[in-house]
């Protein structure tokens, strides 16, 4: 490792981040094919509607496995709160301003853990489940309709916040992306972005 | 029927009892339909609440065999409150006729009229004469009022047929037995009809005859028949049974309604002068003193030149009866169970599922030496020998399976129950093997004269003599492939030599124009005298298909060919006034311009009532030219009176102590005077009956429904029909399903004295316990179209016929099927 | 081509109300003959299935993947005396149908140009989706997981028969025609209210009811779940809307506040 450079994540954290995002691409794509008619198109790119469906039950699978693996990476960091978490929310990451700056942050700052939480988590088991529902039980009308219903409202969820995650981890933080590529950043990015975290790694 | 099909739309009131229109005769719910949205009354009378029942605006529910004291109380209330057609009555029935005065009814005689003998148990007839004058003309009184006419007598014969008795006796509630009687009566004016369609609700009886006797004087009391919207009109149970019947389906007549001869009618002379009626009426048509140039012609349709004068036309090779002989269904099987028959051809039938009392014909069948099973499939018949109960190893019956035709696979005419002879084009050939009856008729016919040509045998004239013309002939003789339009110019009839009639020269070989102008000297032929006038030199009259309707009446006269003589609506010049006019403004069927009628086909072309020289009266088959409200060639009664059936819920008949069933029916097993329980050693086993018998509690009707048809073998191998109707049902009341704790769709034994068959119970408010004589009757029901061999795991079940009796009305030997006794119990 | 052709007939089914036929369905007429349950069935070449008696004539018990049309039977004691019910059960063929509104993959539910709803199993995915979508309760899946259900005989009617169940009716319990006609017909014999004049959209399947549809055991008010309004007049284009902006929001953000730049020469 390069002097300068710090571990930020694992490589299996980096795998399964790939996975998770892979798979979520495909079910995002296949997914708009079935809800808009206008995009059937895609489910065409899918090798027909029929193959797409196939392909959309399973890749649902992969990141619902994908899901629970990253429970163990990021759960417990998600559920710590402290105080510079409440900063980092009051100033709004300091995402509105050119000068002002949150204080330190640990390994992950508010604004991950939330979309962690609610999107990742509560979004991904939403849809995981839904979707369950409507391909393993589709006989009860119950079911097909509630399902149906959640499965829509976590990919409104999903349509708004995962755009913004992908813009906050390329274009708008540089640096950051080789956070799930390489799994190392540079000091500099450390102590900017997680200054705390940083500090307890004992980079000054 | 009167009437036909499409006339039912013209009615005002509709009565359907003795038959389940709707679901037995769909089609005829078209017009039953439309004659509703014209604002008809649609009335059910029936034990169920049916289909029919669903669409009826009056609905009432009475006891199995018990239609007579219905329909004798309709009689007194039409009488009572003078609601008949007085014109109609006076005009066009024998209303006015004197009977003897020695003559007695039932209400005097306990439950016979005069001339019976109970020892033969049959009637003299001759005690029921008319008063005739020394002309030898019927005594009549146009006033009504002589205590002798018809019309007197029949008041006094229903006096006894009180609402109260009616209601005891049927189980129908007074309330709506006034409703009915009053909606049916409604009719009795010009400008209103009324029709009945009836089946065999009402002649699988001991007295079914009587019961259609009882509707159509009802009808002619209010001038119902002969008119459009009315009639009396039997709904046959096959598309062409009506045609089979002109044709001579029935043992006891020839084509056209000839009379199968007797032993005793020695030659032509004696058996037409026997059969030919005479009248002394001066304005009577008597249309059947017609009757040696149809029978004449009939032989030379049968025998051709081999039919002269000298050898009576052929008449010694007809087959005849012996005299008094039945040769009915049921006569046939009991004959056949005796061991009298060798061999039997079951063509296009069913017997072991569809004969009364299934059960004796099945093993009827194992006493034959060999039989004939002609089907579109094999059946319960055919396969009689490895049926329920059998042992093939003990049965000797050879059995020959000839595969069949349908009826779309072959040309040829269908006359439905309107009468109207439809020509039908073949649409597919026949599978496999499978051919024409005519075919297989013709190779039959074919080997038998051979081997009667080659053999003799004790009388081979009636078939080597045989004319058999139909189609080109291979150098042996033998016609290579039956022509149907050869048959069907056969029976509408040639003439036989140049010939003069009316004026008119006729070349021989040419056909007849109409039975008009057949002739008794051998120079016509005709297959049947009825049918004179459906294929003649114009063309084939049965396959026109012109919807011209120049009444309006959906008459359609260019529209098929119906006998007689394409008159759509037969007796129709009674529905004209002495004028000729139309009595009912609003239907015209029929009016004298002053020269010729027009409208439908007249009986006959006379003028009108007023033109008293000239003038035929309107019933022109009628000896005495009017219709027949008594009824003297009946064989037991010429009015109806009311007899239970054998088996019954009732200990007596409520209305004569000493004749609880039909005194003129014949009986299998004797019955003890008074008490009307099977005697020992009075019949074979198998005719056995229980009447008010605890054992067998309730009443029982059988019927079809119309998801099968007959005993279901063209149906049951449809899995479209059988998923509809899969299994054998019993349709019971809620009240007899509580008494007996059955639920709805479980598995019972239905079980009559004589048999036995599971079915499902479908426990239901369609049937419920009628109060007969002060107590509580249920009464059940179940369908006949069901048989062991297909469904082939059973599911099915079995014919419901091995349940009923055997006993027969007493004119028509019709078994009845549609009243006895039963038990139901859990399974 | 011919799937776009079929999605526009989709997509326009409320426009296609004033040129739509459909079948006027009149229990007072009927004679439960079933008739129209048979000559469905050969129409549509479906087989018949082992049933029993289940102490009913009505048979079989419910709609299948092989069975479109079915009489049902029912005995009803009134005040005026008893009732026998025969109501055909069939698909409805809403102008604003359920189904076609859920259904993900297009042209395996679609509008024919006569206003019928008929299906394409080779598009149908088997997601039974429909199922639900359904007011009435009326597609069924056969064994390859298929739609199945009437579609007004869309085949006859495209070559100027009319449905093989009207066909065969012999009482005109079942008469097909344009809609606009039936209703006036309906309307000519007495009927008030005819149903599915307005329901959803216009039914294409119209009963002519004296009773109130409940007696005849159909809803009086037919109308698909409300979390289907929910998802396609809100979700749907919430979604759209929701993704079109986070790309709108992050593209601002990036021009207007900028990137976090990293001061590399720093601390270090």
């Amino acid at each position: 490792m390069k002097k300068d450079l710090v571990q930020k994540t694992t490589g299996f954290e980096r795998f399964n981040h790939l996975v998770l995002a892979a798979s979520f691409s495909i079910l995002f794509l296949t997914g708009l094919g079935f809800l808009y008619h206008t995009l059937s198109w895609i489910n065409t790119m899918f090798f027909g509607v029929h193959n797409a469906k196939v392909i959309h039950e399973w890749a649902g699978v992969v990141f619902s496995i994908s899901l629970i693996l990253t429970f163990g990476n990021y759960l417990g960091e998600s559920l710590r709160f402290s105080r510079e978490d409440s900063a980092w929310i009051s100033s709004l990451g300091g995402y509105f301003s050119r000068t002002a700056e949150p204080p330190p942050q640990g390994k992950l700052n508010a604004g991950q853990k939330i979309f962690y939480l609610l999107i990742v988590v509560g979004g991904g088991l939403a849809i995981s489940l839904s979707g369950y529902m409507l391909w393993l039980f589709p006989s009860s009308r119950g079911n097909i309709l509630f399902g149906h219903f959640l499965h829509n409202i976590a990919v409104l969820l999903f349509a708004v916040t995962v755009p913004l995650h992908i813009y906050l981890g390329t274009a708008a933080n540089p640096g950051t992306f080789r956070v799930m590529t390489r799994g190392t950043v540079t000091r500099a990015w450390a102590k900017k972005h997680h200054g705390k975290w940083a500090r307890d790694l004992g980079i000054d | 029927m009167t009437n036909h099909w499409i006339d039912i739309r013209n009615a005002d009131v509709i009565l359907i009892m003795g038959s389940n229109a709707a679901e037995n005769h769909p089609i005829s719910f078209k017009w039953v339909m439309e004659a509703k949205k014209r604002g008809a009354t649609l009335i059910s009378v029936d034990p169920r609440f049916t289909r029919t029942s669903a669409r009826a605006d009056i609905y009432a529910p009475l006891r199995s065999g018990s239609d007579i004291a219905f329909l004798n109380g309709m009689i007194k209330y039409i009488l009572d409150n003078k609601l008949y057609d007085e014109f109609y009555v006076k005009n066009y029935t024998n209303a006015p006729f004197l009977v003897n005065e020695n003559f007695k009814m039932p209400g005097e005689l306990d439950g016979v009229f005069s001339g019976y003998d109970p020892k033969k148990r049959k009637y003299n007839k001759k005690a029921w004469a008319f008063q005739k004058d020394e002309k030898g003309v019927i005594k009549k009184d146009m006033t009504l009022t002589n205590p002798f006419t018809v019309f007197q007598l029949l008041k006094k014969h229903t006096s006894r047929y009180t609402l109260e008795m009616v209601e005891k006796i049927t189980g129908t509630s007074k309330e709506k037995l006034v409703e009915i009687y009053k909606t049916y009566a409604s009719t009795g004016r010009p400008d209103r009809a009324a029709t009945i369609m009836y089946a065999m609700g009402w002649t699988q009886h001991t007295v079914g005859t009587q019961i259609i006797r009882n509707m159509a004087i009802i009808q002619l009391l209010l001038g119902n028949i002969g008119i459009s919207g009315g009639g009396v009109n039997a709904l046959r149970g096959e598309s062409n049974v009506q045609g089979s019947t002109d044709h001579c389906l029935l043992f006891h007549i020839l084509p056209g309604y000839l009379k199968t001869p007797r032993a005793s009618d020695v030659d032509l002379k004696t058996y037409n002068d026997r059969y030919t009626p005479k009248s002394r009426e001066p304005n009577s048509a008597n249309w059947w003193s017609n009757y040696p140039k149809y029978s004449v012609s009939l032989l030379k349709a049968h025998y051709g030149a081999a039919a002269t004068k000298e050898n009576d036309f052929g008449y010694q090779w007809l087959p005849k009866l012996d005299d008094g002989q039945n040769a009915s269904w049921i006569m046939l099987f009991h004959e056949m169970f005796l061991g009298k028959f060798k061999g039997f051809f079951a063509w296009g039938q069913n017997p072991a599922c569809s004969g009364t009392n299934a059960g004796k014909v099945r093993k009827a069948l194992a006493k034959l030496d060999w039989m004939v099973n002609v089907n579109l499939f094999d059946n319960e018949t055919g396969s009689f020998w490895k049926g329920p109960g059998m042992n093939p190893e003990e049965i000797k019956t050879e059995v020959f399976q000839l595969p069949c035709a349908a009826s779309i696979e072959k040309e040829g005419s269908i006359t439905n129950s309107g009468r109207w002879a439809q020509w039908r084009y073949k649409a597919a050939d026949p599978p496999g093997e499978a051919w024409p009856d005519s075919e297989i008729m013709n190779e039959l016919f074919w080997r038998v004269k051979k081997l009667y040509e080659k053999e003799g045998g004790a009388y081979p004239d009636p078939v080597v003599k045989l004319a058999w013309d139909y189609g080109p002939k291979d150098p042996e003789g033998k016609v290579r492939k039956i022509d149907t339009h050869l048959i069907a110019k056969e029976i509408n009839g040639y003439f036989l030599e140049d010939k003069v009639v009316k004026g008119k020269l006729f070349k021989k070989g040419t056909l007849v124009p109409s039975f008009a102008f057949l002739q008794a000297d051998g120079s016509t032929s005709s297959g049947n005298w009825l049918y004179c006038q459906s294929y003649t030199e114009k063309g084939n009259m049965m396959a026109r298909r012109s919807k011209k309707d120049p009444t309006g009446l959906g008459l359609y006269p260019e529209w098929s060919w119906c006998w007689p003589v394409n008159r759509r609506i037969i007796y129709n010049r009674a529905s004209v006034d002495e004028y000729g006019r139309p009595r009912n403004p609003k239907r015209p069927l029929i009016y004298w311009n002053g020269k010729k009628w027009v409208g439908d086909v007249p009986d006959g072309g006379w003028p009108p009532l007023v033109n008293k020289e000239k003038t035929r009266l309107a019933f022109i088959m009628k000896p005495a030219g009017v219709a027949h409200i008594f009824g003297p060639g009946r064989a037991d009664g010429p009015f109806p009176e009311h007899y239970e059936p054998l088996e019954g819920p009732i200990q007596e008949n409520p209305l004569s102590r000493s004749h609880r069933v039909n005194p003129a029916t014949k009986l299998f097993f004797e019955v003890e005077a008074g008490k009307d329980s099977p005697k020992e050693k009075g019949g074979l086993p198998e005719d056995i009956f229980a009447t008010n018998d605890a054992r067998y509690p309730y009443v029982a009707t059988t019927y079809r429904v119309t998801e099968h048809w007959q005993t279901g073998v063209l149906t049951r191998h449809l899995p479209w029909q059988l998923e509809m109707q899969p299994q054998i049902f019993v349709e019971l009341s809620q009240e007899l399903a509580k008494e007996k704790g059955i639920r709805n769709g479980e598995k019972v034994i239905v079980s009559s004295v004589r048999g036995k068959v599971w079915a499902i119970a479908i426990v239901t408010n369609r049937f419920k316990p009628f109060k007969i004589m002060n107590r509580t009757v249920h009464q059940v029901g179940l369908p006949w179209c069901f048989g062991w061999q297909y469904p082939e795991d059973g599911s099915g079940g079995d014919s419901s016929n091995l349940l009923t009796p055997t006993v027969g009305d007493a004119n028509t030997m019709i078994p009845e099927t549609k009243a006895f006794m039963v038990n139901v119990e859990k399974a | 081509m011919a799937l776009e052709e079929m999605d526009k007939r989709r997509l326009s089914g409320v426009d296609i109300i004033g040129r739509k036929k459909g079948l006027l369905v009149t229990p007072d007429l009927c004679i439960g003959c079933r008739g129209c349950q048979t000559a469905c069935k050969e129409w549509n070449k479906l087989p018949g299935e082992g049933t029993v008696n289940r102490g009913t004539y009505e048979n079989p018990p419910d709609l299948t993947p092989n069975l479109y049309n079915r009489i049902r039977f029912v005995e009803t004691s009134t005040p005026d005396g008893l009732r026998w019910l025969f109501v055909s059960q069939r698909c409805m063929h809403c102008t604003d149908a359920g189904c076609i509104r859920v259904c993900p993959s297009p042209g395996a539910l679609f509008r024919t140009p006569e206003g019928a709803v008929a299906f394409n199993k080779a598009r149908c995915i088997g997601c039974k989706f429909c199922v639900a979508g359904c007011p009435f309760n009326i597609p069924r899946y056969d064994e390859n997981d298929r739609i199945s259900k009437c579609h007004l005989c869309s085949d006859r009617i495209a070559n100027g028969l009319s449905p093989a169940c009207a066909k065969t009716c012999p009482t005109g319990a079942i008469s097909y025609g344009d809609r606009v006609d039936l209703i006036r017909e309906a309307r000519t014999s007495g009927y008030k209210a005819v149903y599915g004049e307005a329901d959803l959209g216009g039914l294409g399947v119209l009963f002519a009811f004296r009773e109130a549809p409940s007696f005849y055991g159909m809803p009086d008010k037919p109308s698909f779940s409300p979390t289907i309004g929910l998802w396609k007049g809100i979700l749907k284009p919430l979604t759209i809307i929701g993704l079109a902006g986070a790309v709108a929001a992050a593209a601002t953000h990036y021009v207007t506040v900028g990137p976090k730049e990293i001061d590399e020469g720093g601390d270090e």
